[in-house]
């Protein structure tokens, strides 16, 4: 009990020591041990990995980040005796590489850094905005050899900080698809947020990379400086993704559209090129026109803008009336104008083409017919129209995986807002909403014999060139509905070009395939106003959708035009001449390099001889799998002439007796032969071919006399290039040395 | 819940202690292992941490497991577990991993886990001596029959240990000495076990010093008895920045997980935790540790007084102190009141095997105190029974008149 006693008073004795020091240490050494610890601040800070880069198709840089640097200085770090040394060339290399400040400058900054004691004096700042005032890396290995901050930063106090840059080296292409950093302000006009739009914010996770950290030291007054040279971790640079557009494409779609919108003076549109197998978009350009007339990518038409298509939309009821089966195309159809309840519909030629087929109402695109055959069949039961428009895939999102899809709006029977005029003015593209991009979906599926596929962006993601993801075409639905019906309206679709409403599309080269579109913007909740519309207070949207050639599909594209303001109204007046630049230039290039056909062209290097025994030449030719014709067969000396392909034409070569023969391009056999020959003495030096002789060929000169030979290995300057495995070339060859002998043959008699 | 809280038996107030330093060394381990987690996991700061946390729930589940046992049963294998441990001591010496420089730890096997043997020797010394001590109670007087020959064995023990652990060597010696203090030991024998103890500790040092300067004995002896100037500026500047964290944490600490000096401090996590919740949680941090420990060693002299045996008593008395002697070697190493030592705060520090280790031996503590309960318990309702049985005569005599 007692000896307990003694025991815990001893450990209290104890405590009560190290509470005495806790408190000695705090309060009497405190001070100074508490400015230790400010100076030793410290804090970890983020290093932002490299963005990833973001590819077309083929393989060229739509965005790419890169780093810059900032350059600050330790005073306090160099040795005085190094400083006084080296500080004379320190500021004349800098002067000299930033051009900026003299020399004097630049030593008197760092002499007034270093009397200050300055911990982390700034040397140069690279500006994101201005790219003559940034450091690269390039700049930085150069920088990193200079006087003292050769000596790095714990010898010699250079800090380096890095950061990075995006840029866009296509600027305005697809900008908006391609995606940027938005910040958005609050109406103090502070930042709220910050966030990636378009394929920079859908695949924002996988080109952000993995954030570095870096351990800073606080210093007296306020501002942080790196503790370490190296990164405690090191960032990972994001993925790359690899898109869909095609930046020749993109270029004619962007640029076809801007001339339109602004020789208009068009509000905004779109213009999008999907490849019709793939669903891969090959271009997307978005246009709005800005305050002061010009015209940016500032939003997303083609995925966000759901609108009522208009005339568009005809082909959708069409489908659904050719599925349904009640009627064909050649059913007569009356147009003009028609009266649903006390709503007048009419057609914008209003006098009407009398009772036509279906397939006519639907070239001319009338309203009244389309819309009394939709009546006709589903007036008693409206429902079965909306479920075969459905089951198409039509009024539910695609689910692009940039942000901000419009919802398309396909309403059902009897729930609210059906009238007893939905339905007439449903078939023609009212009350029903869809955007650009899924009414382009639709017609992609038709010109693909049915079969709807997704939209699609990306098709690769990688890693230092290394393909980490590859992604397939996405099947929305197998088949949009039955062939039969496919194949009917692609007919009515053709009829549209050769014989309707997008006459002007016609062309002799290829065909092709569409449905022009002119709806009327509704305007807040009072409906569309007067159809007749005085003047022109009614705003219009102009499309023009189709696929080419038609009789093939390879690309559907969609042209939409909002309010133009100038130069008509109509989808054929104003879209479809966009329509006809982008395809027009779209099946050229596809005519210049054949698709998938690159690797059959391949170029090659036919070896030329410049003169040797023809028997010989043959032999060689032959073994290397190169066609020879000659025009002597009996000459012993021939030289390589012309080429066709891979066909050498050899020519016999006469020499006389006392003049220098010309030697270059000649194996050291057949030269020295041949110098022999003439009496003369060769002198060769040298391996290879005859690359130069000292006597110019075509002198005459006396036997026994000396030539020297400088031999060489430049066979390519004997070599020409010629395309090969391309069997219209042979057809051309086989023809041309037909033509040379016949030629010969005929000099001969 | 309430069945559980029901299921746990004995001193109460050392439960709270024990939970309130674990949740205390939770918020210490995460913020300070921030420096390590970026050196060895890329900053993956939450990885010591839920690493932390699962050994400390084991811990407390080893804790509780131990304290439902019965504490004689341990008496009864404490003699066995002692030639145990001894080889296993042998083998650390020769094979064992290099922490800290000093050849401590042992990698077991197949659980991939390193343990440092002498903290089982610790637990084991213990009960060992404590049953010793009682079971040869009437010929403790007599020095060659009742103390020289657990002595010879606890030298072994600590001829082992002490090369490469001093630290643990000396707080298992005083342990020692306070169970045979309380034990009644005369203090006659004990002035000669001391005298004993520092002549075979210096003659050993001697011989190891001067063995054949080859093989691994040789630089076992440089790693262990002399130290490096190097070694002593690192040991100057390690108290160094000890000093700036805890003055830096005056009046109210930077608050928690705003700790710089984890970023200077060597092993912020365990040998100088107790600076870091200084600098964090101020004056107030410092003191509630220390109040904390002083409670404990309150409560376990409480439990040695009211055991219901002397075994348990020694028990008590035995791993009380050197738990508590061990919080105040590394506090006290801290705020630079001695030489640096490796000692981490029990329950505190982080680390796996010594943190179970100190759960079981409160384990062991805690069935002490279940039996005092069930002792009283007994004894009350003995009382109560009596008393019973007297207001019936009462009563019966009452009837009777």
């Amino acid at each position: 009990m007692i000896r307990s006693g003694i025991m815990y008073f001893a450990m209290l004795v104890l405590a009560i020591g190290i509470l005495y020091k806790m408190f000695y240490i705090q309060i009497a050494l405190g001070e100074e041990y508490r400015e230790i610890d400010q100076e030793r601040n410290v804090r970890i800070r983020t290093i932002e990995a490299a963005r990833g880069n973001i590819y077309s198709d083929d393989g060229s840089l739509l965005a790419t980040s890169f780093p810059v640097f900032d350059l600050y200085w330790d005073s306090q770090v160099c040795p005085d005796s190094i400083f006084e040394k080296d500080i004379d060339s320190l500021a004349i290399y800098l002067s000299a590489h930033f051009k900026d400040k003299s020399a004097q400058e630049y030593k008197n900054a760092f002499v007034e850094a270093k009397q200050k004691g300055n911990r982390y004096y700034r040397v140069k700042f690279s500006n994101i905005r201005r790219e003559k005032d940034q450091i690269s890396y390039t700049d930085l290995k150069k920088i990193k050899k200079f006087p003292i901050f050769r000596r790095g930063q714990n010898r010699g106090g250079f800090i380096v900080e890095q950061k990075s840059i995006r840029k866009m080296p296509y600027r305005l292409l697809a900008h908006r698809t391609i995606g940027y950093e938005q910040v958005i302000w609050d109406d103090e006009g502070n930042e709220i947020n910050k966030l990636f739009v378009g394929l920079e914010g859908a695949y924002s996770d996988e080109l952000k990379g993995v954030d570095g950290q870096r351990v800073e030291q606080k210093l007296r007054g306020g501002a942080w400086r790196p503790l370490t040279e190296e990164n405690q971790i090191e960032p990972q640079n994001g993925n790359d993704i690899v898109t869909t557009i095609n930046i020749g494409v993109q270029d004619v779609a962007e640029s076809a559209l801007l001339k339109q919108l602004d020789s208009t003076k068009s509000d905004h549109g779109c213009a999008v090129l999907m490849e019709v197998k793939t669903g891969q978009i090959k271009a997307i350009a978005n246009l709005k026109r800005r305050s002061d007339g010009s015209y940016g990518e500032d939003m997303n038409f083609a995925i966000w803008e759901s609108l009522e298509p208009g005339s568009t939309f005809k082909l959708i009821s069409l489908i659904a009336l050719l599925e349904d089966g009640s009627i064909d195309t050649n059913e007569l159809v009356p147009t003009g104008k028609v009266r649903f309840g006390s709503f007048e519909m009419k057609d914008s030629y209003e006098y009407g083409y009398g009772n036509v087929s279906l397939a006519r109402a639907f070239e001319v695109s009338s309203n009244v017919g389309i819309a009394r055959a939709v009546t006709k069949v589903f007036g008693n039961r409206p429902q079965d129209f909306v479920d075969l428009i459905k089951k198409m895939g039509v009024g539910e999102k695609l689910g692009v995986e940039i942000q901000g899809e419009g919802q398309p709006l396909i309403k059902d029977y009897k729930t609210q807002g059906w009238s007893a005029t939905t339905l007439p003015w449903m078939s023609i593209g009212y009350e029903v909403k869809m955007t650009p991009l899924q009414l382009l979906t639709l017609y992609n599926a038709v010109a693909n014999d049915g079969k709807m596929v997704k939209p699609q962006f990306v098709t690769h993601i990688k890693q230092a060139g290394r393909v980490e993801k590859e992604f397939e075409p996405v099947v929305l639905n197998e088949k949009i509905c039955s062939q039969s019906t496919i194949d009917k309206v692609k007919v009515c679709m053709e009829s549209v070009v050769t014989h309707g409403t997008a006459r002007r599309l016609s062309n002799e080269v290829y065909t092709i395939a569409g449905k022009t579109g002119t709806a009327q913007i509704a305007k807040g909740g009072s409906g569309y106003g007067n159809i007749k519309g005085e003047g022109r207070n009614v705003e219009y949207t102009a499309s023009f959708i189709g696929y080419f050639p038609a009789d093939n599909p390879k690309y559907t594209c969609i042209i939409m035009i909002n309010n133009p303001r100038e130069r008509g109204f109509y989808g054929a007046e104003i879209a479809v001449p966009v329509f006809r630049e982008i395809a027009n230039k779209v099946y050229a290039m596809e005519i210049d390099i054949p698709k998938n056909q690159h690797d059959s062209i391949r170029i090659k290097n036919i070896p030329l001889i410049q003169a040797g025994n023809q028997k010989d030449i043959q032999t060689v030719y032959n073994y290397l799998n190169y066609k020879t014709f000659t025009d002597n067969k009996s000459s012993g000396w021939v030289s390589s002439g012309s080429t066709i392909a891979n066909t050498v034409r050899l020519k016999s070569v006469g020499y006389k007796k006392g003049v220098v023969p010309d030697l270059r391009g000649m194996g050291a056999k057949d030269a020295v032969f041949l110098v022999e020959k003439h009496g003369y003495v060769a002198k060769i030096n040298g391996r290879g071919h005859v690359v130069s002789q000292s006597i110019l060929p075509g002198t005459e000169l006396t036997k026994g006399s000396e030539i020297k030979l400088q031999l060489g290995m430049k066979e390519h300057s004997f070599t020409k290039t010629y395309i090969a495995n391309d069997s219209i070339v042979s057809a051309i060859v086989a023809d041309s040395i037909k033509s040379i002998e016949e030629n010969y043959k005929n000099q001969q008699q | 819940m309430a069945k559980l809280l029901n299921k746990v038996k004995g001193d109460k107030a050392i439960w709270i202690v024990v939970l309130l330093l674990s949740f205390i060394s939770m918020l210490a381990v995460y913020s300070s292992t921030g420096a390590l987690a970026y050196s060895k996991q890329a900053g993956n700061t939450e990885y010591y941490f839920l690493r932390h946390f699962s050994y400390m729930i084991f811990g407390l589940l080893l804790m509780y497991l131990s304290h439902l046992v019965n504490y004689t049963f341990y008496g009864r294998f404490s003699k066995l577990a002692m030639y145990a441990v001894i080889p296993l001591l042998v083998y650390t010496i020769f094979s064992g991993s290099s922490y800290n420089e000093a050849s401590r730890w042992v990698m077991i096997p197949i659980l991939k886990l390193t343990i440092q043997p002498s903290d089982i020797a610790k637990i084991v010394s213990i009960v060992y001596l404590a049953f010793y001590l009682r079971k040869n109670q009437d010929i403790l007087d007599d020095f060659k029959k009742g103390i020289l020959p657990v002595a010879i064995v606890l030298a072994i023990v600590i001829l082992l240990i002490f090369p490469a652990n001093l630290s643990t060597a000396i707080l298992m010696i005083a342990t020692w000495a306070v169970m045979f203090f309380v034990s009644q030991v005369k203090i006659k024998h004990m002035l000669k076990l001391a005298g004993l103890t520092v002549l075979l500790m210096f003659t050993v040092s001697v011989v190891l010093m001067n063995v054949s300067k080859s093989s691994r004995v040789a630089t076992w002896v440089n790693r262990v008895v002399n130290h490096s100037d190097t070694e002593n500026v690192e040991k100057n500047y390690q108290k160094e920045q000890s000093k700036i964290a805890i003055a830096s944490g005056y009046p109210l600490g930077k608050g928690p997980g705003k700790s710089t000096q984890r970023n200077f401090l060597p092993h912020p996590y365990s040998d100088f935790i107790f600076a870091i919740i200084v600098e964090e949680y101020g004056p107030i941090g410092g003191v509630l540790i220390l109040v904390l420990y002083m409670v404990l060693l309150y409560r376990g002299i409480r439990i040695a007084i009211r055991a219901p045996g002397s075994f348990g008593a020694y028990i008590a008395i035995g791993i009380t102190f050197i738990i508590v002697l061990q919080a105040m070697i590394n506090m006290a190493v801290a705020v630079g009141l001695g030489p640096v030592t490796g000692q981490p705060l029990p329950l505190v520090s982080m680390g796996g095997s010594s943190f179970w280790f100190t759960s079981i031996s409160f384990g062991i503590l805690l069935s002490v105190s279940k039996e005092i309960e069930n002792e009283e318990e007994h004894s009350e309702n003995q009382v109560r029974r009596t008393e019973n049985r007297k207001t019936n005569i009462k009563k019966e005599d009452e009837d009777e008149q």
